[in-house]
């Protein structure tokens, strides 16, 4: 069995040519895009969603890792002249160990989520959508904002 | 076994490059202290984008409620009694562009006060990596709403001064009983002297027969004081009694292998409890 784990991660040595001691690696599929809303319409994009922002990260510390995982969500987009309100909740986001709709588990994107031992290169994947309402009166134009996503070792 | 599979799994998964990463950050702890007041850091863009990196300083440590939940601290403005850097730090670059699989490397500076009382004192690294924004067309007649990514990855950096000494204690562990009617041991965990404690945590769990039903090792850092939780699951732990033992190992080399603190004795706390 100690032979077995030692040869094995030798493989993962020799065949990473990336091999990074530490640290948390995190990739961006795609952004949130709502598209185009009809002014006076609300527009919805859940978690399950293929127009919700998808991104993986794994880490490389030990063999398991807590780390945390923390949105900082804005409250409006804007376009330079309007800001048009966006909002956040348990059904916009979710996470699960595999690529796929099924076995996601929801989560509040407004608190900070606890993933308890993650381990070593498992890759986490988190989908995040939001909810728009916008309201006549509004300028037309692309409405933009920027979400921050924080992942860190505990 | 299930484990050597995973580990395989990810390995051919990372080797065959179908997992891009985007911005890698190393190493996870930039290590100062009175002798060598320069560190330095590497920022790597393995993304096939440019992104602008910013490096900012913010004060910070993992606590945990009564349970054993956890979460980082942040505090903004930090008290001069706390063993925060942020003043005494600088980082050079701290913004620039990096192209796609370039790497930059960030030095780290630090002027202390000269009347510093011996210990470790620290503050976390936030490397925040954006796209490099392309203009965007605005003459539209409708809406159309789009957010964008910023990723925050955290570090650590380090200043120890002086005598750096740590080491932890175990109050006395309590069985509770959670919302979800699942039993958990809550260990209160406090560090000791001047300096976080890092290291390993093992539990082994035994039944009255002396049979081990639970093992479970992690990492720990515990820079004031936190609470570990272990989960007792229904469908492992029925009625009966049960001995918990827990294994504090100290192991700071593995974070920091500068580190001068010397290697520590093991802690073993014995718990026995009984689940109804």
């Amino acid at each position: 069995m100690k032979k077995h784990r030692i040869l094995l991660f030798t493989l993962i040595i020799f065949f990473n040519n990336q091999f990074y001691s530490q640290s948390i690696i995190a990739y961006k599929y795609n952004d949130l895009d709502f598209g185009d809303v009809f002014i006076g319409y609300s527009e919805n994009v859940d978690a399950n969603d293929s127009r919700a922002a998808k991104f993986f990260f794994y880490h490389s510390k030990f063999l398991f890792s807590d780390l945390l995982v923390t949105f900082n969500l804005p409250s409006s987009l804007t376009n330079g002249i309007d800001k048009l309100p966006i909002e956040f909740n348990y059904q916009h986001a979710s996470w699960s160990f595999r690529n796929s709709s099924a076995g996601r588990r929801n989560f509040n994107p407004n608190t900070p989520l606890e993933l308890r031992r993650i381990f070593l290169f498992m890759p986490v994947n988190i989908w995040l959508g939001g909810k728009i309402e916008t309201h006549t009166g509004l300028s037309p134009g692309k409405y933009n904002g920027t979400i921050t996503l924080t992942i860190e070792y505990l | 076994m299930k484990n050597l599979l995973i580990i395989l799994f990810s390995s051919i998964l990372l080797s065959s490059n179908i997992l891009l990463s985007q911005v890698i950050v190393s190493p996870y702890i930039v290590y100062m202290d009175e002798y060598n007041k320069f560190g330095s850091m590497i920022v790597q863009n393995e993304s096939f984008e440019p992104y602008e990196i910013s490096i900012t300083f913010k004060f910070g440590y993992p606590i945990s409620d009564s349970l054993g939940n956890r979460t980082m601290n942040y505090i903004e403005n930090p008290p001069e009694d706390m063993a925060a850097i942020n003043n005494w730090v600088n980082a050079f670059p701290k913004k620039f562009v990096l192209k796609s699989k370039e790497r930059q490397t960030i030095r780290l500076m630090i002027k202390p006060p000269t009347n510093l009382n011996d210990g470790t004192y620290w503050t976390r690294i936030v490397t925040s990596s954006t796209p490099v924004q392309n203009n965007v067309d605005t003459n539209v007649t409708g809406v159309s709403a789009k957010l964008k990514f910023v990723l925050n990855q955290v570090t650590t950096a380090i200043y120890r001064n002086g005598r750096a000494n740590t080491d932890l204690s175990i109050s006395d562990p309590k069985l509770f009983l959670d919302s979800n009617k699942t039993y958990q041991l809550l260990y209160p965990l406090e560090r000791k002297d001047n300096s976080p404690f890092f290291g390993y945590l093992t539990i082994r769990i035994f039944t009255q027969e002396n049979e081990l039903i639970k093992e479970e090792k992690d990492f720990i850092s515990i820079y004031y004081s936190m609470v570990k939780n272990y989960f007792l699951p229904r469908e492992e732990f029925t009625s009966g009694n049960y001995r918990a033992e827990l294994t504090v190992t100290f192991n700071e080399k593995e974070d920091i292998p500068e580190s001068k603190i010397p290697q520590k004795q093991d802690i073993l706390n014995i718990f026995e409890f009984y689940i109804p």
